[in-house]
């Protein structure tokens, strides 16, 4: 059976059969490989009968490929076109998004440092450990030992652990004093949600001989001059996504003193924190 | 081995993921903001280990952020708990550390709250706001008078009509006037509107008078609440 003969040029052909492709990349995309596909045909005629003329060849292959209006349709049904618009949007959405995190990047350097650098302590690092830098000037300074780690303490959506906890003793202006410092980890569930920014300068402590330390708000309103001995110093280590961490150092008066509980009491919150005074490892 | 080409459908996912992606990154340079007020303050309530209150109402400036001076609030928002009332001042939903969160007991009856931040008019104005809650619902209108807001003032006394918000929740805007006539030099008081004596009328719709009430605005000693001395500082540069 002789195939159809026509005589539709064979842009004309592919005209026909990829209009009904509404997304406009992929009609040129599919104009294109059908354009591939109709010069192999005519190539592999001309091969196959070496005294077809060019045009005969091409004439040959159009008609082979059928009637160009089924083809549409059935091309058509293949590429939708809210798949190809959505696929441009997600390529604009992308191209914004990562020239928004380059900029925000270039404009916001210390947010970025919060989050990536490494943990630092607020005594700095020319002491191997924060005590000594706090108390270098005082006498008798000894290291007694390591406290034990708390177990985690649930504060509305905060979770509160302690490590790296340790005992020193110290005399001060003449009054003998053990030194605690520990870290303090803060983990959240919700991404960057750290505690308020005025925290550390709420927590205050207690020992179980009832001796009472002030928070840093408490001792900024009534200082002592350079007596810092009567103060929790909260400060903040590290910034992390779902974990902040700080640390802590206080003083504890009471000689008989075997705990020491942090306390947050702002705007009615019941947080305690204890801490054995006990060491756990000389 | 030849990689497997995506399909446009595994390239579509593959762009929406990254973008979530880098968004995210966008979002965390920023500090992590809450898209809404309301959001904002519920994010202010759980870093303070407080439950999440029931709002009364929402408060938002009609001047966009860059028009409002630094001390002026964005947004308010009043909640209450079954004992207490919570005011948030929201100054940039960008800056959760410049944000306030203010408690107060709360009171039976119709109950008078100082704003402890300024709001700015659309004119530009500055205002001490003195919040009343608890309004009864058929309030049409209402009037405060404040005496001594501001120290050395020719009339220590003033009156000014009350704006309904919603929810029970009534404000009473005290501008930061300038032109104001004082003896010597023009002073305000350090606590805004606290602990200052005040009458209020509440009027029904035909102007009876529905509630008066007198008696000293409260005051708010909790520690951690900040008094921004810049904002006092602010004040002087604005009268001198």
């Amino acid at each position: 059976m002789e195939p159809n003969k026509t005589t539709v040029p064979a842009e004309t052909w592919l005209d026909t059969a990829v209009k009904k492709i509404r997304f406009g990349p992929d009609r040129a995309a599919v104009r294109a490989e059908l354009s591939a596909h109709l010069e192999d045909k005519a190539l592999d005629f001309q091969r196959i009968f070496p005294d077809m003329t060019r045009e005969e060849a091409q004439e040959r292959a159009v008609s082979d490929m059928g009637d160009p209006a089924e083809v549409g349709k059935e091309l058509a049904k293949v590429h939708k076109p809210w798949l190809g618009y959505l696929w441009r949007a997600s390529q604009v959405l992308l191209g914004v998004a990562l020239t928004a995190a380059i900029l925000s990047f270039q404009s916001c350097q210390s947010g970025w440092e919060n989050l990536t650098e490494e943990p630092h302590s607020w005594y700095g690092t020319d002491w191997p450990d924060p005590v000594p830098s706090m108390y270098q000037y005082s006498d008798g300074l000894t290291y007694r030992g390591a406290l034990a780690d708390s177990g985690p303490i649930q504060a509305g959506e905060y979770t509160f652990t302690t490590e790296a906890g340790e005992l020193w003793t110290v005399t001060v202006s003449g009054e003998p004093l053990r030194v605690v410092y520990f870290q303090m980890d803060v983990t959240h569930h919700r991404p960057l949600e750290s505690l308020n920014p005025w925290a550390e300068d709420e927590f205050w402590a207690e020992d179980d001989q009832g001796g009472v330390l002030l928070s840093h708000h408490q001792y900024s309103e009534n200082p002592r001059g350079w007596d810092f001995s009567d103060m929790v110093r909260c400060t903040p280590m590290d910034s992390g996504i779902f974990t902040d961490r700080y640390e802590v150092m206080l003083a504890v008066h009471s000689p008989e003193a075997e705990r020491v509980d942090l306390r947050y009491t702002l705007m009615g919150a019941d947080l305690t924190i204890p801490i054995s005074l006990e060491v756990t490892e000389p | 081995m030849k990689g497997r080409k995506l399909s446009r459908k595994g390239k579509i996912v593959r762009n929406l993921l990254l973008t979530l992606g880098f968004g995210s990154v966008v979002w965390a340079s920023q500090g992590g903001p809450m898209p809404t007020a309301e959001l904002t303050f519920r994010q202010m309530e759980r870093t303070r280990f407080l439950a999440s209150s029931e709002i009364l109402y929402t408060w938002e400036s009609s001047l966009p952020l860059r028009e409002l001076r630094s001390s002026s609030s964005k947004d308010v928002l009043v909640g209450q708990y079954p004992d207490q009332i919570v005011v948030g001042c929201i100054f940039d939903p960008n800056d959760p550390g410049g944000n306030r969160l203010i408690l107060w007991p709360r009171e039976e009856g119709v109950m008078p709250v100082p704003l402890s931040a300024f709001l700015q008019r659309e004119d530009g104005t500055l205002c001490h706001v003195l919040l009343v809650l608890s309004a009864p619902e058929e309030t049409a209108g209402a009037q405060a008078t404040v005496t001594g807001r501001l120290e050395n003032a020719k009339e220590p006394v003033e009156t000014v009509q009350g704006e309904r918000w919603g929810g029970g929740v009534w404000a009473f805007w005290f501008p930061i006037d300038e032109e104001l006539t004082t003896d010597g030099e023009l002073r305000y008081g350090t606590k805004d509107l606290e602990g200052l004596p005040y009458t209020l009328e509440l009027y029904r719709e035909d102007g009876s008078t529905l509630a008066r009430q007198a008696g000293t605005t409260p005051e708010n000693s909790q520690s951690g609440v900040i008094y921004d001395p810049g904002l006092y500082d602010f004040l002087g540069e604005i009268l001198s």
